[in-house]
């Protein structure tokens, strides 16, 4: 593979991954978050928004993150204070951002699309893109709070009888994963991009879920996962550019074929998924 | 005196689950608590694990009065229960569920080493053997339950309350248990151990309060006494009991025959050795035993949902009525209606419907028969029957169960955690049944009604079937036989 192409997927993977490695603590901690599209976006728009409105690139990264926060706070209000059900409260917010976005962004900006923001350098993106997975493997296995993660995912009840509040890491855990969607959301919209677009994550917020599965709940799954999936995406992008005589949309579905491919093959590995995922945990 | 109980009460709705009880333990015992289900034992327990309050009485921790809102208060005091249901995370190793379990506001982080180090000394010390590096998913039953305790002693706990703890376990799992027991009593820890084997308490406790029917009997001095004389006062009543005088006889005609049956149980362990049995219609055949020895499975055979390992079973019915023990988890659908409930069974169903779709006038017009005819308390039929009480919830099962005529009937424990009146329902159904030729094999562990209604007993004892003559239906003989003793 040359060095190229390797370059332009990783660049395809850091908002994948970032996203992906938020979802995996929510998902360990036994909650599903199937809004990260949705935090992605708020983080794109607000960080858009703050960049361009400060001029200063790390503060306006800064509002993105507490903008997507906010929304992983409210997520959390009605997944655990309430509790409601996850999927659907992850349905209710992926649409409230989706429209959110669009009508601030119109709101603010007009039809102009062109609002163009400076240059950011993605150094910070992508030595985050690599020890990221190397933190959370550590707190994972090497940190009581980590351990309480696992448990949390696996048996709450057990949790809580060691002295821990279930709801206390949850929250954490969902507040973690709206950092790590803002992050990426932001990464989209002021570092890919340099603007912003409507209902500009794509799907990605999707694929990060998926990546999760496929890297197996494990950050270093996750980071083969995701830079195998960038890849074939840069090199989808890339036959595009080739003019073969292929429709456009065989090429298109690749990355995804090619995911699914690996996922017959290797994906029937028992294990990994978390056992109380997604089931509320009532005291 | 490290704890004391006071004369205490506690009563749910009307029904009096223990009446002035008083307990008390010293440093570095094993106490029994000893009775038969529904005596009250775990009701005694979960009063001082703080799960209840007591309606009456005090409880005293070395010497100072203590009240408990909640389990958390318990452990803070350093009382430790262990339940059927293991809290430990499958996904974690042995090491890391105890050092997460004991690390309060320390370093959050932990070396792999260091930890694996200190539970296997932990382990050595109160006689456990383990391998601090396998994951909980890894071991079976019994080491998990060992593994429970170890987090108990860990997080400084001074009282340990077992409730029946041996009841999953195998007869290697439950000496390894023993012998952790013993450790811990000379490390001096306190074991409460709720149990209703006679035989367990002979083995390894140093006192016993027997308890009966919400009463303490008697505490005694475990070696001062014989497992017949333990057996003799945890049995509600003594004496002779007069079986139903019934006039009739049997037709003749078998329903189920099991020749020389040896099965196995889902954990691949032999349970019923060598069994025979016939069963004869018109007639009650009760099969008397503590839980455990072979029940669960003995009927699964008879209503053929298990696979014989040896032997053969012949059925000359083919509409068994079953009865279940555990009508909340086996014979209902708690969420769903009455009305549903009652349709659960293949055949009403058929009858309810036309066309693959159901009939609901129909449905509706069954329901009220029924709750008519058994006299269910409830307004109306669409009620869930998880809102009905217990006496109501299990005359739904009667109802669905007997109100086709089946040609054979098979109960167990049918009035578990029935009232009086709840349970002579039950009895009046069966009787009635019976009389009208139809066979019925009762399970059960109440000796009073097996009694009250077999025209032949026998004892299950790990899993050999051993018929008592007629002439020996005395409870003490009958408990003997159940305790193994014979």
């Amino acid at each position: 593979m040359d060095i190229e192409l390797f370059n332009a997927g990783l660049r395809l993977a850091i908002p994948i991954l970032i996203a992906a490695l938020g979802e995996l603590v929510v998902e360990r901690s036994g909650i599903i978050n199937i809004s990260i599209e949705g935090m992605m976006l708020i983080g794109a728009f607000f960080s858009f928004w703050g960049v361009y409105a400060t001029g200063v690139p790390w503060l306006g990264l800064l509002i993105g993150v507490i903008a997507a926060v906010l929304m992983a706070l409210l997520f959390g209000v009605f997944t655990i204070s309430l509790p409601c059900d996850q999927i659907i409260v992850g349905t209710a917010i992926n649409l409230l951002a989706l429209g959110l976005t669009g009508s601030l962004f119109r709101y603010f900006f007009g039809f102009k699309t062109t609002a163009q923001l400076p240059q950011i350098s993605d150094f910070f993106f992508e030595s985050l893109f690599w020890f990221l997975p190397l933190l959370l493997f550590i707190f994972i296995n090497r940190t009581y709070p980590g351990l309480a993660l696992k448990a949390a995912g696996e048996v709450p009840r057990a949790v809580e009888t060691m002295g821990r509040s279930v709801r206390r890491i949850r929250f954490a855990a969902i507040l973690f994963g709206g950092v790590c969607a803002g992050l990426a959301g932001a990464y989209l919209s002021v570092v890919h991009a340099n603007t912003f677009v409507e209902g500009m994550t794509g799907g990605r917020g999707f694929i990060a879920l998926a990546i999760v599965i496929f890297g197996r709940w494990h950050p270093f799954g996750l980071l083969a996962a995701s830079l195998f999936f960038g890849c074939t995406l840069a090199l989808q992008y890339k036959i595009q550019a080739l003019d073969i005589k292929v429709p456009y949309q065989v090429v298109r579905m690749l990355p995804f074929a090619l995911t699914l491919l690996v996922l017959a093959l290797f994906g029937q590995k028992r294990g990994g998924a978390p056992k109380a995922l997604g089931i509320p945990y009532e005291k | 005196m490290i704890l004391e109980m006071n004369k205490i009460s506690k009563a749910f709705g009307s029904l009096k689950a223990l009446d002035s009880v008083d307990f008390s333990a010293v440093h570095g015992e094993i106490h029994a608590i000893l009775g038969e289900n529904g005596a009250g034992k775990s009701t005694l327990m979960n009063l001082l694990y703080g799960l209840y309050c007591p309606d009456q009485g005090e409880i005293k921790l070395n010497r100072q009065r203590v009240q408990f809102k909640s389990s958390r208060g318990a452990r803070r005091h350093g009382i430790a229960m262990v339940h059927q249901h293991f809290t430990l995370s499958p996904n974690l190793t042995v090491a890391e569920n105890l050092a997460l379990s004991c690390s309060k506001n320390k370093n959050p982080f932990f070396s792999p080493s260091k930890i694996k180090k200190w539970a296997q000394e932990l382990a050595d010390q109160h006689g456990l053997e383990l391998d601090p590096s396998q994951k909980i998913e890894e071991l079976s039953v019994g080491e998990q339950q060992r593994i429970e305790i170890l987090k108990a002693i860990a997080q400084n706990c001074e009282i340990l309350i077992l409730d029946e703890p041996t009841s999953l376990l195998t007869l290697q799992e439950v000496a390894a248990l023993f012998k952790m027991f013993r450790k811990l009593r000379e490390n001096n820890k306190t074991i409460i151990f709720i149990t209703h084997k006679v035989l367990e308490v002979k083995q390894l406790c140093d006192r016993a309060t027997i308890l009966k029917q919400g009463k303490v009997v008697e505490t005694v001095v475990v070696s001062k006494t014989t497992e017949e004389e333990l057996a003799l006062k945890m049995v509600p009543k003594e004496g002779l009991f007069k079986p139903f005088k019934k006039d009739k006889k049997r037709s003749g005609k078998s329903w189920v025959e099991l020749e020389k049956v040896t099965a196995k149980n889902n954990r691949n362990t032999v349970v019923l050795k060598d069994l025979s049995l016939k069963c004869y219609q018109g007639e009650v055949v009760s099969v008397v035993g503590v839980e455990g020895n072979g029940q669960k499975e003995l009927v699964q055979v008879v209503r053929g949902r298990l696979k014989l390992d040896k032997g053969l079973r012949t059925c000359a019915v083919e509409r068994i009525g079953y009865i279940p023990s555990n009508r909340q988890r086996d014979g209902l659908i708690l969420p769903l209606s009455i009305r549903e409930n009652f349709i659960l069974e293949p055949y009403f169903l058929k009858e309810c419907s036309s066309r693959g779709f159901l009939n609901h006038r129909r449905i509706e017009r069954f329901a009220q028969h029924l709750i008519h005819h058994y006299s269910v308390a409830t307004e109306t039929d669409k009620k869930p029957v998880g809102f009905l009480s217990g006496g109501n919830q299990q005359k739904v099962v009667v109802g669905r169960e007997l109100a086709l005529k089946p040609q054979a009937v098979v109960a167990v424990n049918p009035t578990w955690g029935l009232d009086v009146e709840s349970a002579s329902y039950v009895y009046k159904q069966l009787l009635e049944l019976n009389q009208q030729n139809v066979g019925i094999l009762l399970v059960t562990i109440d000796l009073d009604e097996a009694l009250k209604l077999s025209d032949r007993l026998y004892v299950l004892y790990k899993g050999v079937l051993t018929e008592i003559p007629t002439e020996n239906w005395t409870s003490e003989k009958i408990s003997l036989a159940m305790a193994g003793i014979s």
